[in-house]
């Protein structure tokens, strides 16, 4: 994925420097030209496709959006009112089947969501501990968890 | 069309400085180190992406939205990874937890190693 938005983005530089035209027009015919080349090898090659990768990110981003709104909302809510209801824990969650610039995205994207907060990866980078502000009940919040991997295998990481 | 323009960029950027005063007392509120880089990663995070849309939407230009949109993309990626790093440091020097912590697998596995699968 980061290889071929790379190459859209390099086309997107080249046609712009080729076509005289300075400033975001003429990037964006180059991006839009770079998006059908690598779109067509995809189709020549038989790969999944370029475009419905794009859209399934665009998806994951809209997504990630609200649940950052609903992270927020909670924490707020926890400050301003008074006493605390949290329930803590430190959860291990396993990470085998991943490499590590997967861990690294999937580990900043539990930071952002609602409740849970990466304290540590293991020295091997098989599992992250994960510190969950409401586990009254570990297996549902290892449940959350797993929910967040398998959306972003699922969306993400599936190249 | 102007004032529709100033209301949304007065929302926009009073709703992103309100959830970074909101982080800002979690940090002195909360009660243990974790909790507390909680209301800071996630809180600073949406408050700047409130920022940056009001500004986008009150200077309304491709370039500032591209800039804009840069700008979050690395806080989005950096600013994680720093509480990332704050939570072990906590951790490593044995920071004392909130006496309400439930249970600590970190520390088990410090102290048994993690388990076999």
């Amino acid at each position: 994925m980061i290889l071929r938005l790379g190459a859209d983005f390099l086309v997107a530089v080249l046609f712009s420097l080729w076509a005289g035209r300075p400033g975001w027009p003429g990037f964006v015919i180059g991006l839009a030209i770079g998006f059908v080349i690598v779109s067509t090898s995809d189709l020549a090659f038989g790969r999944p496709n370029h475009g419905r990768r794009l859209l399934w990110m665009i998806h994951f981003a809209g997504y990630f959006l609200a649940i950052l709104i609903r992270a927020n909302l909670q924490i707020a809510r926890e400050i301003l009112t008074p006493g605390f209801n949290q329930t803590p824990r430190i959860v291990r969650y396993p990470v085998q089947d991943l490499d590590d610039l997967q861990v690294t995205v999937l580990a900043n994207c539990i930071t952002l969501t609602p409740g849970t907060l990466v304290v540590d990866a293991s020295e091997d980078g098989r599992w992250l501990y994960v510190h969950c502000m409401y586990a009254e009940d570990r297996a549902k919040a290892v449940n959350g968890l797993q929910k967040l991997d398998d959306r972003l295998r699922r969306e993400v990481f599936s190249w | 069309m102007d004032t529709v323009r100033d209301v949304i960029t007065v929302i926009l950027l009073g709703s992103g400085l309100s959830f970074m005063l909101i982080g800002a007392w979690g940090v002195v509120r909360l009660p243990d180190a974790y909790h507390r880089l909680h209301a800071s990663s996630k809180c600073s995070t949406l408050g700047l992406f409130g920022m940056l849309a009001g500004a986008v939407v009150y200077i309304g230009t491709v370039d500032a939205l591209i800039k804009a949109a840069l700008t979050l993309l690395f806080t989005v990626v950096a600013t994680p990874v720093g509480s990332h790093i704050l939570a072990k440091a906590a951790h490593s020097r044995g920071l004392r937890q909130w006496d309400h912590t439930l249970s600590d697998e970190l520390a088990d596995d410090q102290r048994d190693g993690p388990p076999q699968v």
